[in-house]
């Protein structure tokens, strides 16, 4: 044991988690966030069976399957790894985070969580080129399937008048192939996501912040 | 009916605590024990529930005798809490970690939704940010994943570090 740690009191028994039924253990547990949850899973085979299985936590893991309608104004909280990711993804998407720097999100079940939580059906992105972005599953939208949408959005030419009007900016020929990216120009630094809104449609509308030059 | 008769409580070791109605009213159990036996001079047994820590949960019901009905039970349990713990009970809930795991209990018990809340934040705060090693270690909680197990849980994790 060590005395340096700041549980200054001296106990005279150890709080012992195993004494606390397993619906107070549930209460406890319901207190932590996301991140919190799937660390809590490495403390022992019991916490972890709880915190995968108890469908209190679906909304918080992002596992709660879709509603048979959103009402508009329900709160939607958007996956931390859509966070992670930002919206100008390309494919493998990467997680610059990780110990070796370039992770492949894909490599993770995080990814087969849903993209929101609520999860959607579908789903409207507004990435700030004037070309809409839809993404539709009946079953409901992950991480994994709005994150190849988003790298298809950037990788697929734009609108014919769209693509002519940059390469009349830029002076480029017919042969120069048109991304979206050129549309941002220089202002092409991710700002992050505007807090997701439930449209009158029942769909999720998601938009980027301005960017940043 | 008044408001401020006594009631008799009985503690699991026989010690016997008179207290204003409504105080004890902050138990669900104790004021539904209340409302089905009417008035009664009969002491109510709890016999979940020891002096020492009836005691303290008391403390926490006199201080909190005039505080409104919970709403509805806090309907979406499931979205993310976002109430703080008050400094007053901040401060009632620094005790020793049996002390705090009894209460709980008898919160539980007694049906104290508030109080329950209040111990298990403080509990869920001891696990914030901590370790699982620092977790099993506090809690007396035994490892019993493969160490092969532990490390698939770290790499699933590894995406969500530094945040």
């Amino acid at each position: 044991m060590s005395d340096t740690d700041d549980s200054a009191q001296a106990l005279p028994r150890p709080f012992a988690w195993d004494r606390l039924p397993e619906e107070l253990q549930l209460e406890v547990l319901s207190n932590l966030d996301y991140f919190e949850l799937k660390e809590a899973r490495a403390i022992s085979r019991h916490i972890k069976d709880l915190i995968e299985t108890d469908s209190s936590f679906d909304s918080r893991l992002f596992r709660q399957k879709p509603p048979m309608w959103l009402e508009t104004g329900t709160d939607i909280e958007v996956h931390p790894m859509i966070h992670e990711l930002g919206g100008m993804v390309t494919l493998p998407p990467l997680i610059w985070n990780c110990p070796d720097q370039t992770s492949n999100a894909f490599d993770y079940p995080a990814a087969d969580e849903f993209a929101t939580a609520p999860a959607c059906t579908y789903l409207f992105v507004e990435l700030g080129t004037g070309d809409p972005l839809y993404v539709r599953d009946p079953t409901g939208i992950t991480v994994r399937l709005l994150a190849t949408k988003l790298a298809d959005f950037w990788t697929t030419p734009p609108s014919w008048p769209h693509a002519q009007a940059v390469r009349q900016f830029y002076g480029y020929g017919q042969d120069v192939e048109i991304t979206k990216w050129h549309i941002l120009c220089d202002h092409n630094g991710w700002a992050g996501w505007r807090p997701a809104q439930v449209d009158e449609g029942g769909g999720v509308y998601l938009a980027a912040n301005r960017y940043d030059s | 009916m008044s408001s401020n008769q006594c009631v008799t409580l009985q503690t699991s070791d026989d010690e016997q605590f008179k207290v204003d109605r409504d105080v004890a009213n902050r138990s669900v159990l104790i004021r539904n024990m209340l409302e089905d036996v009417g008035e009664s001079e009969q002491a109510i047994p709890l016999p979940n529930v020891s002096a020492n820590v009836l005691k303290k949960v008391l403390e926490w019901c006199e201080h909190h005798k005039k505080d409104p009905e919970p709403l509805a039970e806090d309907l979406d349990d499931n979205r993310r809490k976002t109430t703080e713990i008050s400094d007053w009970d901040a401060k009632f809930i620094q005790v020793d970690q049996e002390m705090l795991f009894e209460i709980i209990l008898a919160a539980n018990y007694l049906d104290i939704k508030p109080l329950l809340d209040v111990g298990c934040k403080t509990v869920a705060n001891m696990i914030k940010g901590k370790q699982p090693e620092e977790i099993r270690k506090l809690f007396n909680i035994v490892n019993d994943f493969t160490p092969e197990e532990e490390a698939q849980i770290k790499k699933e994790n590894e995406w969500a570090e530094d945040r």
